[in-house]
């Protein structure tokens, strides 16, 4: 099997079961592609940014259409995921390969251990009365039957954790929607239906600024981006139609396990540790 | 407060789903150009200037470029999208947002160019 064939199945599995548990994809692509296929971290990294844009671009049309979007709250939070990518994108393309290895693995096993350990942390949102203020909005639910109004709270702290997701996704090549969606829905009180759509529809717009830098430095090498993004974009699209036949709690537990090894590998090879 | 988004969904839902479309079947035909060895062996990034030569000599790359920079401009455009509507409905706070996260992906390239 040619090596661009391998790029565009790692894409299209990366985005199929990133799609059936709500990821972007971007943290099975970077160490599949840094161990396996041997290609060099900011050559993964920079696919990896430009096939998020892809899957959540997709991903962010449907919510929108669907209305589910804050489109008010996502773009104030956008203005900390952009310049905490921007930042995250040149300090990653000055990064040595081990740092930036080391610093990857040691994310991604604690975002393994979270998608491991966590539960259902929200139940269905509260009926609320009253003004929705700049940043609140609506939207019909069609599992409950009834609209849902809510007004975001604590909007510094969203605006916080959008920047430092904002620098992880621009550093390591990911979404950063495993670090926001919980936030808005435990912190801001955001329904959990309107945070996924949310972070989906701000991260297009934070991985395209961490994209464009290691695009303009040089990065983006096409023959590792280009598989990837067609994979990821037709994984996901498949992937979005898996969901509601396959238990994902299941899935979530066997993806956070296999990215905790994934990210061990990463940690190892950063250190010289090669386990093959 | 008539609200920006309900009317404005569909059209940039479009958007999207347009700019992510013709990214995808531009790679696709560089890809299959790649494949039928047309151009240079391995596929490189053109500048944006050389785009349109690449593209008349249906070289890999210029198809590389072009799709991939379709597909990086489409969320730009569609924050581009909502300065307009917000400035149109004179919400000016949320129009400066739009703004400065415009800015903010222009720097973006600028910073990557300077070699920072």
């Amino acid at each position: 099997m040619t090596h661009v064939t391998l790029l565009a199945l790692v894409g299209f599995f990366a985005g199929t079961f990133g799609a059936m548990v709500g990821l972007g994809g971007g943290v099975f692509i970077v160490p599949v592609l840094t161990l396996f296929l041997g290609v060099p971290i900011h050559s993964a990294v920079a696919a990896s940014l430009v096939a998020v844009v892809a899957t959540s671009t997709t991903a962010a049309a449907a919510y929108v259409r669907e209305d589910l979007a804050n489109i008010r709250l996502g773009m104030t939070l956008e203005t900390m995921t952009v310049t905490g990518a921007l930042i995250g994108g040149l300090a990653g393309a000055a990064l040595g390969k081990a740092v930036l290895s080391g610093i990857f693995g040691a994310v991604m096993i604690v975002v393994s251990v979270y998608m491991g350990l966590r539960q259902r942390t929200a139940g269905p949102p509260q009926a609320m009365t009253g003004e929705l203020g700049r940043l609140g909005a609506s939207y019909f639910d069609r599992s409950l039957q009834r609209e849902v109004r809510y007004r975001p709270h604590r909007l510094w702290t969203g605006m916080i954790v959008s920047f430092v997701a904002g620098n992880i996704s621009g550093l390591l090549g990911v979404g950063g929607g495993f670090l926001k969606v919980p936030v808005m829905i435990l912190g801001m009180k955001v329904p959990a239906r309107a945070a996924v759509a949310t972070s989906s529809f701000m991260i297009g717009v934070t991985a395209c600024a961490g994209s464009i830098v290691y695009l303009a430095k040089g990065l983006v090498d096409p023959v590792v981006t280009v598989p990837v993004v067609l994979g990821v974009t037709a994984g996901a699209y498949i992937g979005s139609k898996l969901t509601l036949r396959v238990r994902s709690s299941i899935l979530v537990t066997v993806l956070a396990a296999i990215l905790f090894i994934l990210s061990v590998q990463m940690i190892l090879s950063a250190t010289g540790i090669s386990l093959r | 407060m008539k609200k920006v988004g309900h009317d404005l969904n569909p059209v940039i839902a479009r958007l999207l789903y347009g700019g992510l479309l013709m990214a995808v079947f531009l790679l696709l035909i560089g890809t299959a150009l790649a494949a039928a060895r047309v151009g240079p062996p391995v596929p490189r990034l053109t500048s944006i200037g050389d785009i349109p030569r690449a593209l008349r000599h249906f070289e890999a790359g210029g198809f590389f470029s072009l799709g991939l920079l379709i597909l990086l401009i489409t969320p730009a455009a569609r924050v581009a999208a909502l300065l307009v509507a917000f400035t149109r409905d004179r919400e000016w706070l949320f129009a400066s947002i739009s703004l400065v996260v415009l800015a903010l992906l222009a720097l973006s390239g600028i910073l990557g160019l300077a070699g920072l």
